[in-house]
C-alpha cells in the first residue's frame, strides 16, 4: 500500500463532515429556485476536534420543461 | 167574486208556502250526503285509482328506461381525448388543457355524434418548501 493510500485511508476514516444549514425550495417560472447557505464542518473524530468550516451559499435554479399528461381513456 | 188572476196568486201562494221549505230541505239533505258521503268516496277512488295505475304502469316504465339505457349504452361510446400541459411558474403549477374534449362515437361505425370541449386552466399555489440540515454527518468509508 503507498503512502497516499495510507494518508487517505487515514483521513478518511478519521474524518466526518457535518452540515448545517437551510434550504428553501420554491417554483419559479419555468423551473425550481434552491436557495440557501449550508454550513459544513470537517471533524477529526479521533481528536474530537474541528478541522475546516465551510460556509457554503446556494443559489441555484433548475429548469423544468413542460410536462404533458394524456387525458385518462375511458374504458 | 174573485178574478182569475187573483185566484192563481192565492193558489202560487199556498204552493209555495208549503213546497219552498221542503224543496229546500231536499236540496240541504241533497248537498249533506254528496259532502259527508259521495266526496269521501270520490276522493278515496282517485286515490285507489292513482295507486292502481302506479302500481301497474311502474314496472313499465321501469323496463322501458332499463331497455333505453342498455341500448343507448351499446349504441354509443364515450371517449376523452386531449392533454393537459402542467407548467411551472412564480409561485405555482398551472394546468391547461390542449383539445380537451369528450367525443360520443357510435360504436359500430365509430363516427362522432356529438363532441363537448372541457376547457381546463387550473392553477395551483404551491408555497415554498425550507429543508433544515441539522447536525448532518457524513461518514467517508474507505473502498478496500
Amino acid at each position: 500500500m503507498s503512502i497516499v493510500d495510507d494518508l487517505v485511508e487515514n483521513l478518511v476514516e478519521r474524518n466526518a463532515v457535518k452540515l448545517n444549514g437551510t434550504l428553501t425550495i420554491s417554483l419559479v417560472e419555468g423551473g425550481l429556485a434552491v436557495k440557501g447557505r449550508l454550513y459544513s464542518t470537517l471533524r477529526d473524530q479521533k481528536k474530537g476536534k474541528d478541522l475546516l468550516n465551510v460556509d457554503i451559499p446556494v443559489d441555484a435554479q433548475v429548469r423544468v420543461g413542460d410536462v404533458v399528461i394524456p387525458v385518462p381513456q375511458i374504458k | 167574486m174573485s178574478d182569475v188572476k187573483t185566484f192563481v196568486d192565492t193558489v202560487g201562494k199556498d204552493v209555495t208556502t208549503v213546497a219552498v221549505p221542503r224543496i229546500e230541505a231536499l236540496a240541504t239533505g241533497i248537498n249533506d250526503k254528496v259532502l259527508n258521503t259521495y266526496g269521501p268516496r270520490v276522493s278515496a277512488f282517485a286515490n285507489e285509482l292513482v295507486k292502481d295505475i302506479i302500481n301497474e304502469q311502474s314496472a313499465s316504465v321501469r323496463d322501458f328506461v332499463s331497455a333505453l339505457i342498455q341500448e343507448l349504452a351499446e349504441r354509443y361510446r364515450p371517449e376523452l381525448v386531449g392533454d393537459v400541459r402542467a407548467h411551472l411558474t412564480q409561485g405555482g403549477l398551472d394546468l391547461t388543457g390542449q383539445g380537451v374534449k369528450l367525443d360520443l362515437k357510435r360504436q359500430d361505425t365509430g363516427a362522432v355524434v356529438a363532441s363537448l370541449d372541457i376547457p381546463i386552466a387550473i392553477r395551483i399555489n404551491v408555497s415554498d418548501l425550507s429543508v433544515t440540515l441539522k447536525d448532518t454527518m457524513i461518514k467517508l468509508d474507505v473502498v478496500r
